[in-house]
C-alpha cells in the first residue's frame, strides 16, 4: 500500500471512477465475478496497459520505471536510436492496491505509474495481466540489448541480388525450432530472434532483454537443436516455451496449433518436398500468451499484440546493421481479429499499430503489416440501423444469447461519425420480459475525467432485482470522437452456480430516436463481439448473434445464401474483422477454386465464411485488398501446412491462413524489388509489388470479397 | 486376426492377479502380443475357463461320428509310444503360449520379493533373489510420498486436460497393452515376429503383476478423487495410482526392445533412431494417462523406472547381460514427466537416486523365447 491509496489519492480515485472504458468497467467492476480467471484472481501483480497520450512522447518522458518503484515497466520498444515520439507506448503497470483489481484501484495503479503526468491526460486501455513468474520486475527502464550476432554464413553468402529482408511473425504456439525454419543444412536457423511473451522468466534474472517471458536468439535456438533436435517436447520445455500460463497447459504441447500452421505458409520450406529455404528472409517470431484461453472476446490483448510489434521492428533493426543492410524492408503478419471495434481505422489497437508503421515508413523503411479479413461472414454479427429505420422513433432488433455459455457476451452499437446520439435512448429487455434496462445517450455530468460517458447497470425481474447481469454504456473518444453504446451481458451459465445468470434467448433491443434529432444521419452500425473458443481451450464459450426473420440462411436453389437480403438489418457485407481497417494493413480474404476450377486461371469464390466489407466504392467498415486460398475445394476444407512437431501436418482453415500465404509472397517480392517499386507501393501498403493474378470483371459483392486480385 | 483384436489373455490374467480395470474394460484393449498364435495368448483366463471347449452342437457330432466309424480301428491292442524328455525346454514350443505365459510368469516371481516399511517415511522395496540362493538385491525402492505432493500434482494434471480431444484415439486403445504403438516403430506383425510379440506380451504381463504389487502397498489416490475437476474421460481402474501400470509396462517393454534391437545384428540399419522413437512412444503412452485424468506425472516416473527394472531383469534371464543397477525414486510435488529427463544424473533433480549393482541370473525357458526372438532378425 501507498500513499495514494490511504489518502488524497483515494479522493482522485473516485473521482475519476470508472475512468476506463466500457469493457475494463464491467471486466474488472461488476461483471469480475464473471470475468476470466486471471481477471478473477485476488493476486493480480501486474497488468498489461495501452497508453494513448494527446501528443507524442518520447518513452522517457513516460515516467522511470527504474527497479519498479512506480509500478511501470516499459517493454522493449522500437525507435530508440531515432528518437521516435509516439502518441501509443504499451506498458507494463503494478497493481499496488493490496487487494484485487476493481476499476477505482486500475486508475490508482495508473495514477501512480504516470506521475508526474496526469492519468487524465492519457487514455489507457488495461488489459491482461502478465504472470509474476514470467515478469522481470527487477528490469531498469527498458530492457537490456540481446545478446546476439548475424548469421557468418548468411553474412558472407552471395545474396545474387536479393535484399536482405525481414519477415515476422505475431501467433501462439509457434514452433521455434520447427526444421521447415532452418536452413537447408537442418542446422542453422532462420530465425533471428524470437519472444516468447509468456514463458517463465530465466533465473536469475540478469538483465533481461525483454520484459516478460523469454527471447530466444538464433544461437539459443540452434543450441536447443544440437541439445534436443532428437525430442522437441523436451527442446520446448527446456526453452519454456511449454510453461504453463494461469494453469492452463500451453499450446505447444499440442499436435497442431494455429501459429505452426501460419508460420508455415509465411516462411516454411519443407526439406521433404524440396524446398530451398529463402535465407535472404531472417525471421522474427513473437508468440502471444495462451490468451484464447484467457478471453474469448478479444478484450485485452492490445498491449501484448502492440508490444510484439515494436519488438519485431526493434530486433529488425539489429538485423539490419549485424548484416550491413540499410532501410530493412520488415513484413508483419498478424493473423488475428476479432467482430467488434469501430472499423473506421481509428480503433485503439489499429491506430497504435498504424502509428509504427507510418513512423517507420516516415524514415525510409519499408514496412508491411498483412492481417486476414475475419471468418465471420455467415455468423450473423454484424447489422445496420438506417437513418429511415427510425422514422417511427424506434427501431427494435433482436440479440440472441445462448444457453449454457459460459462467457460474457458483448453488442457494440456505433453510431457515424459526428453524429451526437443525445437525442437517442436504449431500451433492454430480456427474455419474457423478464429483464428491463433503459439508458438515455447523454454522457454522465458527474464523470468529470476521461472520455464523456455513463452507464447503467442490468438487474434481474423481480424477485431477483438486486443481481446485476450486464451493464450499458455509453462512450464516446475523447480524442478522434466516435459515440459507443456497449452492451455487456453476463454468461447464460456462469462458471460459479451460485452467480446470477443472465437469461439465455431473444433480447428485445429497442433503439429510439426523439423527433428532436437529426433524421438524416448515416447508418448506425451492430458488431456483436466474438465469443469463440477455438482449440477446445474448456472456456465455455458461446458465440451470441443477430437474429431476424427476414435474414435468408439459404438461398432459392438450397445452397447457403451469401448475398445480404435488402429488407433485413443483419447484414453479411460489412464483418470484416476488427483491427484490420488500419490504414497501413494488407487486408487478406480466403478464396477456393471454384468447383472443377483451376485457382492458376483465377476462377475462385470467396470462401464461405470468409469477411468482407460493404460492396460499393464507399468503405466506410473497411475492405479487402487481395485474396489467397483458405480452402482447397468446396469440399475439403482448410490448407495443409505444418503441426508442432518436426515433419508433422495439420488442416487449418480461416482467413488466418490466407494471410500469411502474401506475406511470403510480400518478402519476396521485397528480396527482388528496387527500391523506386517498393517506395512506389507504400501507398497502397505494397498491394502493386505482390505477384498476383488480377480477377477481372467482378462484380460489386465479389470485389468487396476478394478485393480483385489472387495471390498463390 | 487375433493380433489386434480379442480379449486375449489379459482379461484371464485379470481373473488371477487382478490387473483389474484392464479386465473390466475387456475386449477393448486385448492382449495383442502373442497374437498371430491365436487367442488366448497368455491366456490364465482360458485355462481357467476349460479353453479349447467346441460348441455343443459339434461334441454332440463328435460322440455320433465315434460310434460309428470307431471299429474301423480294429482290435484294442496298442502299439509302443515314445515319451518327451523329462524337463526339457525343447518341450517349451509345443506348449500353448498361455503354458508358457505361466511358466515365464512363475519363474519371474519366484525370484521377486518385497519388503515394506512404515513409519515417519514409508517405503516399498522390491528384491530380486535367484533361485540358485545368494543375496537378496533390491531392484526398486519407493518412498510413499505425503499427500500434500498429490494436490499439488492435480494442477498439472489439470494442465494436460486439454489434450484430450486430440489424443481421444490413443487413449482409448491403449487401456489394454499399446503392442500395436511399438510393432509399428519395428515394424512386427503375427506370423513372422511370434516370439517377439509373446516377448513384448511378457515383458508387459511381468510388470503389470509387481507394479500392483507396489501399487496395494502404497496405496494413493486416484487424481478424480482427490480433485473434483478432473473428470477423467475414461474409467478409473480399480486400484492405487502410483506408480502408473501402464508407464511400468510400457518402459519395461522398451527397455527389452533395446536388448533385442542390439541383438539383432544389422536387421535395423538404424538402431538409435528406433530406440528414440521407441522412449517417446513410451513416453507418449504414459502421459496419455496423465491427459486421460487417471494418473499423475510423478506416476509416470515411478513405474517408469520400475518398467526400467523389470526390462533390465528379464534381459539378463534371457541371457543378454545387461548391467542392473537397483534405483531409489522420492517424488518431488512439482515433478513433470518427460523422457528427456528420464536418464542417470538428470533424473538426480526429479528425485531418483541410485541403489547398488545387481546380478541377475539366466534363466533357460527365458532364453529359449529370446533366441527363437532373435532369429526373427537374421536378416
Amino acid at each position: 500500500m501507498t500513499d495514494i491509496t490511504s489518502n488524497g489519492g483515494q479522493d482522485q480515485a473516485v473521482a475519476i471512477r470508472n475512468y476506463l472504458g466500457p469493457y475494463e468497467a464491467w471486466n474488472f467492476g461488476i461483471g469480475r465475478n464473471y470475468a476470466f480467471p486471471a481477471y478473477r484472481s485476488t493476486d493480480v501483480r501486474f497488468l498489461t496497459a495501452l497508453a494513448e497520450h494527446p501528443e507524442p512522447e518520447k518513452p522517457h518522458a513516460l515516467g522511470d520505471g527504474g527497479e519498479g518503484r512506480r509500478g511501470m515497466w516499459l517493454p522493449t520498444l522500437w525507435g530508440r536510436k531515432d528518437d521516435v515520439s509516439l502518441r501509443f507506448w504499451p506498458i507494463v503497470v503494478e497493481n499496488r492496491s493490496g487487494g484485487a483489481i476493481s476499476p477505482d484501484c486500475l486508475t490508482i495503479n495508473l495514477s501512480e505509474a504516470m506521475q508526474p503526468a496526469s492519468v487524465t491526460d492519457a487514455r489507457f486501455r488495461m488489459a491482461f495481466p502478465v504472470e509474476e513468474t514470467s515478469m522481470h520486475r527487477l528490469q531498469s527502464r527498458l530492457p537490456s540489448d540481446p545478446d546476439w550476432t548475424p548469421d557468418p554464413d548468411v553474412k558472407a553468402a552471395d545474396r545474387q541480388g536479393r535484399t536482405l529482408n525481414v519477415l515476422g511473425v505475431i501467433d501462439d504456439g509457434i514452433p521455434f525450432a520447427h526444421r521447415n525454419f532452418r536452413a537447408a543444412d537442418g542446422k542453422r536457423s532462420r530465425l533471428e530472434f524470437c519472444w516468447l511473451q509468456s514463458a517463465h522468466r530465466n533465473e536469475p534474472q540478469g538483465s533481461p532483454a525483454v520484459l516478460f517471458g523469454r527471447e530466444l536468439t538464433r544461437q539459443d535456438i540452434e543450441q536447443l537443436v544440437r541439445d534436443h533436435g532428437d525430442d522437441e517436447d523436451a527442446l520446448y520445455e527446456e526453452a519454456g516455451a511449454s510453461d504453463p500460463q494461469f494453469g492452463s497447459g500451453a499450446a505447444i504441447r499440442r499436435l497442431a496449433t494455429h501459429g505452426a500452421h501460419v508460420m508455415d505458409i509465411a516462411a516454411g520450406a519443407n526439406p521433404d518436398k524440396g524446398d530451398l529455404p529463402p535465407e535472404e528472409t531472417r525471421l522474427i517470431a513473437v508468440q502471444l500468451p495462451n490468451t484464447y484461453g484467457w478471453d474469448t472476446s478479444s478484450f485485452g490483448k492490445d498491449m501484448y499484440m502492440v508490444s510484439a510489434v515494436h519488438y519485431i521492428l526493434e530486433r529488425a533493426e539489429r538485423i539490419a546493421e549485424g548484416y550491413g543492410v540499410s532501410d530493412i524492408r520488415v513484413t508483419i503478419n498478424i493473423s488475428y481479429g476479432f467482430s467488434g471495434g469501430r472499423h473506421d481505422g481509428r480503433g485503439e489497437l489499429e491506430a497504435a499499430i498504424d502509428e509504427l508503421v507510418e513512423t517507420r515508413r516516415g524514415l525510409g523503411r519499408p514496412t508491411a503489416i498483412v492481417i486476414p479479413s475475419g471468418n465471420t461472414f455467415l455468423d450473423r454479427l454484424h447489422g445496420e440501423i438506417r437513418a429511415e429505420d427510425l422514422a417511427s422513433g424506434a427501431h427494435d432488433f433482436t440479440w440472441r444469447v445462448q444457453p449454457n455459455d459460459r462467457s460474457s457476451n458483448y453488442l457494440e452499437i456505433w453510431f457515424p461519425d459526428q453524429l451526437d446520439p443525445g437525442d437517442f435512448g436504449i431500451e433492454v429487455e430480456g427474455p419474457f420480459g423478464k429483464v428491463k434496462a433503459a439508458l438515455e445517450l447523454k454522457p454522465d455530468p458527474s464523470c468529470q475525467h476521461g472520455d464523456p460517458r455513463s452507464f447503467e447497470t442490468v438487474f434481474l425481474g423481480a424477485p431477483h432485482q438486486d443481481n446485476a447481469i450486464g451493464q450499458i454504456s455509453l462512450d464516446n473518444h475523447r480524442r478522434s470522437g466516435r459515440w459507443r453504446v456497449l452492451i455487456a451481458l453476463a454468461p447464460s451459465e456462469p462458471h460459479d452456480p451460485g452467480l446470477a445468470a443472465a437469461p439465455a434467448g431473444d433480447w428485445k433491443i429497442v433503439l429510439k430516436r426523439a423527433t428532436a434529432a437529426p433524421a438524416g444521419h448515416g447508418p448506425i452500425h451492430l458488431w456483436v463481439q466474438r465469443d469463440i473458443d477455438l482449440e477446445s481451450f474448456l472456456t465455455g464459450s458461446r458465440q451470441s448473434y443477430l437474429h431476424d426473420e427476414a435474414y435468408r440462411l439459404f438461398d432459392d436453389m438450397g445452397g447457403g445464401a451469401e448475398s445480404d437480403q435488402p429488407d433485413s438489418h443483419v447484414k453479411r457485407f460489412g464483418s470484416l474483422n476488427g483491427m484490420a481497417t488500419g490504414a497501413t494493413t494488407l487486408v487478406v480474404s480466403g478464396t477456393r477454386p471454384g468447383i472443377g476450377a483451376l485457382l492458376e486461371n483465377g476462377e475462385i469464390e470467396a470462401s464461405s465464411f470468409s469477411s468482407a466489407g460493404k460492396p460499393g466504392a464507399d468503405a466506410a467498415t473497411g475492405s479487402v485488398d487481395c485474396t489467397a486460398p483458405a480452402d482447397r475445394s468446396i469440399i475439403s476444407p482448410g490448407m495443409v501446412a505444418a503441426g508442432t512437431r518436426s515433419g508433422s501436418y495439420a488442416v487449418v482453415q480461416g482467413t488466418s491462413v490466407a494471410a500469411p500465404l502474401v506475406a511470403r509472397r510480400l518478402s519476396e517480392a521485397f528480396a527482388t524489388c528496387s527500391d523506386t517499386d517498393v517506395k512506389n507501393a507504400e501507398a497502397e501498403n505494397y498491394l502493386p509489388i505482390l505477384k498476383k493474378l488480377e480477377l477481372p470483371g467482378l462484380s460489386d459483392e465479389d470485389r468487396a470479397r476478394l478485393g480483385g486480385f489472387l495471390v498463390i | 486376426m487375433a493380433y489386434f483384436g480379442g480379449i486375449g489373455g489379459i482379461g484371464g490374467i485379470g481373473g488371477i492377479g487382478g490387473i483389474g480395470g484392464i479386465g473390466g474394460i475387456g475386449g477393448i484393449g486385448g492382449i495383442g502380443g502373442i497374437g498371430g498364435i491365436g487367442l488366448n495368448a497368455t491366456g490364465l483366463g482360458s485355462f481357467v475357463g476349460g479353453g479349447g471347449a467346441l460348441d455343443s452342437l459339434t461334441i454332440q457330432g463328435l460322440q455320433t461320428s465315434a460310434q460309428a466309424i470307431g471299429y474301423a480301428a480294429g482290435d484294442s491292442a496298442t502299439n509302443p509310444s515314445r515319451e518327451m524328455d523329462f524337463s526339457s525346454n525343447e518341450n517349451l514350443g509345443k506348449w500353448a503360449d498361455w503354458v508358457r505365459a505361466s511358466l515365464y510368469l512363475s519363474d519371474f516371481m519366484s525370484e521377486i520379493s518385497w519388503e515394506t516399511k512404515d513409519g515417519a517415511s514409508s517405503e516399498v522395496t522390491l528384491s530380486y533373489r535367484p533361485h540358485g540362493g545368494g543375496p537378496v538385491q533390491p531392484i526398486f525402492s519407493v518412498v510413499r510420498p505425503d499427500g500434500s505432493l498429490f494436490d499439488k500434482q492435480l494442477d498439472l494434471v489439470r494442465s494436460y486436460m486439454d489434450q484430450r480431444p486430440e489424443r481421444t484415439a490413443e487413449i482409448t486403445s491403449q487401456l489394454g497393452f499399446p503392442t500395436p504403438y511399438f510393432a509399428m516403430i519395428l515394424g512386427l506383425i503375427g506370423g513372422r515376429n511370434d516370439k517377439t510379440l509373446e516377448l513384448i506380451t511378457l515383458t508387459q504381463v511381468l510388470a503389470a503383476h509387481v507394479a500392483m504389487i507396489v501399487k496395494h502397498h502404497l496405496a494413493i489416490r486416484r487424481p478424480d478423487r482427490i480433485g473434483a475437476k478432473i473428470l477423467p474421460m475414461i474409467p478409473t481402474p480399480a486400484h492405487g495410482s502410483f506408480p502408473s501400470a501402464h508407464a511400468t509396462e510400457a518402459f519395461a517393454v522398451v527397455r527389452m526392445l533395446e536388448g533385442l534391437i542390439d541383438a539383432s545384428g544389422t536387421h535395423y540399419p538404424d538402431k538409435d533412431k528406433r530406440k528414440n522413437l521407441l522412449r517417446k512412444q513410451a513416453e507418449r503412452i504414459a502421459v496419455s494417462r496423465t491427459v486421460a485424468g487417471v494418473h499423475y506425472p510423478v506416476d509416470s516416473w515411478a513405474g517408469a523406472l520400475l518398467g526400467k527394472a523389470v526390462g533390465e531383469i528379464v534381459l539378463n534371464k534371457c541371457g543378454a547381460q545387461t548391467e542392473m543397477r537397483g534405483l531409489k525414486y522420492e517424488a518431488r510435488p512439482d515433478s513433470d514427466f518427460m523422457v528427456s529427463h528420464y536418464v542417470p544424473t538428470k533424473w538426480d533433480a526429479h528425485g531418483v537416486s541410485e541403489l547398488q549393482l545387481c546380478t541377475i541370473d539366466k534363466s533357460d525357458q527365458f532364453e529359449w523365447l529370446w533366441k527363437q526372438a532373435v532369429d526373427e532378425y537374421d536378416l
